[in-house]
């Protein structure tokens, strides 16, 4: 490939012909290898052990998602006319059930959502 | 050893080391061992040590989850996923400085990497052109073009969507043709 090589490719094969020439040649060695076949662990981790961490996970954030929502919800419902949690995110300051309602129809989602992004390996 | 045998091979490897072979695993490392390096070289812009270092890590955690693999994507591209989430998490609790060494050291040294062919000061400006653009699109031309990748397995690698990778190439590609305007004094762009 040549400067001018590149100047006559009319779209950007010449520039991905270069930069492909210019790539970095093959690094092998068998020492490698060896390096990571001695620090290697004698076991894989078991497919359960890799379930069992998912859920763990899942189980965490769906937790701490689900208690957030929970508290919110009862936060909002607990407080009177005068909720300022309601009256923030809501604009209801006289429903504050309805506040309530929506944290808590907040919470299953939210832990379903949690629970998903955990089995996502 | 024709190709396609080669790749049955690797395949075949890919499913006794799952079931626990060791030295399966060896024969897979001894194949895609290059790849690994080359990319982490690029990615940690030619500090070979950290590169290196990287990869083992990369190899170690592929035999930790080797059951999890699910083979709906090719083996090296899972590698090239583990070894760039390995790179981002160094980096992240690396210093900031750490993973930035020379300009001149990118892509594995420019002495190291001279394509026979190729005009060396067009070479080192690439190389130098290719240091100047944002991470995304270095990164994002890195995968497609050094190491082959297609644009949907690039995705999968980086973890970003399709498209996200398409514009970053494609504003990759304008920005190095910018960058290398000088050796095309007709082409204004």
């Amino acid at each position: 490939m040549t400067p001018n090589e590149l100047k006559d490719e009319p779209d950007d094969q010449g520039l991905d012909a270069l930069i492909k020439a210019c790539r970095p040649p093959e690094v092998a060695d068998q020492g490698f290898t060896q390096r990571v076949m001695r620090q290697l662990p004698a076991q894989h981790i078991a497919p359960d052990m890799l379930r069992q961490q998912r859920r763990a996970r899942g189980s965490l954030w769906g937790g701490l998602l689900g208690t957030a929502f929970g508290l919110l919800a009862l936060y909002a419902g607990s407080a009177q006319g005068d909720s300022p949690l309601a009256n923030l995110l809501l604009g209801w300051p006289d429903r504050p059930g309805l506040a309530a309602a929506l944290c808590l129809a907040l919470a299953l989602p939210g832990a379903w959502l949690a629970w998903q992004l955990a089995q996502d390996d | 050893m024709t190709a396609p045998d080669a790749q049955a091979r690797l395949d075949r490897c890919v499913l006794k080391a799952q079931q626990g072979d060791r030295q399966a695993f060896a024969e897979l490392v001894a194949a895609h061992q290059s790849d690994v390096r080359r990319q982490l070289r690029q990615l940690t812009r030619g500090d070979h040590a950290l590169a290196d270092e990287l990869a083992q890590e990369a190899f170690l955690q592929a035999w930790r989850h080797l059951p999890a693999f699910r083979r709906d994507a090719a083996f090296g591209t899972w590698l090239y996923r583990i070894a760039y989430r390995g790179f981002l998490m160094h980096r992240r609790s690396a210093p900031p400085d750490a993973v930035t060494p020379a300009l001149a050291d990118s892509g594995g040294g420019p002495e190291e990497a001279m394509a026979p062919e190729s005009e060396p000061g067009l070479r080192l400006d690439l190389q130098r052109a290719l240091q100047q653009l944002p991470e995304a699109e270095r990164v994002a031309l890195l995968h497609c073009l050094h190491l082959d990748l297609s644009h949907s397995e690039a995705a999968a690698v980086l973890g970003v969507p399709l498209g996200t990778v398409k514009t970053h190439v494609l504003r990759g590609r304008v920005r190095l043709r910018e960058l290398l305007s000088a050796w095309n004094p007709k082409d204004p762009r």
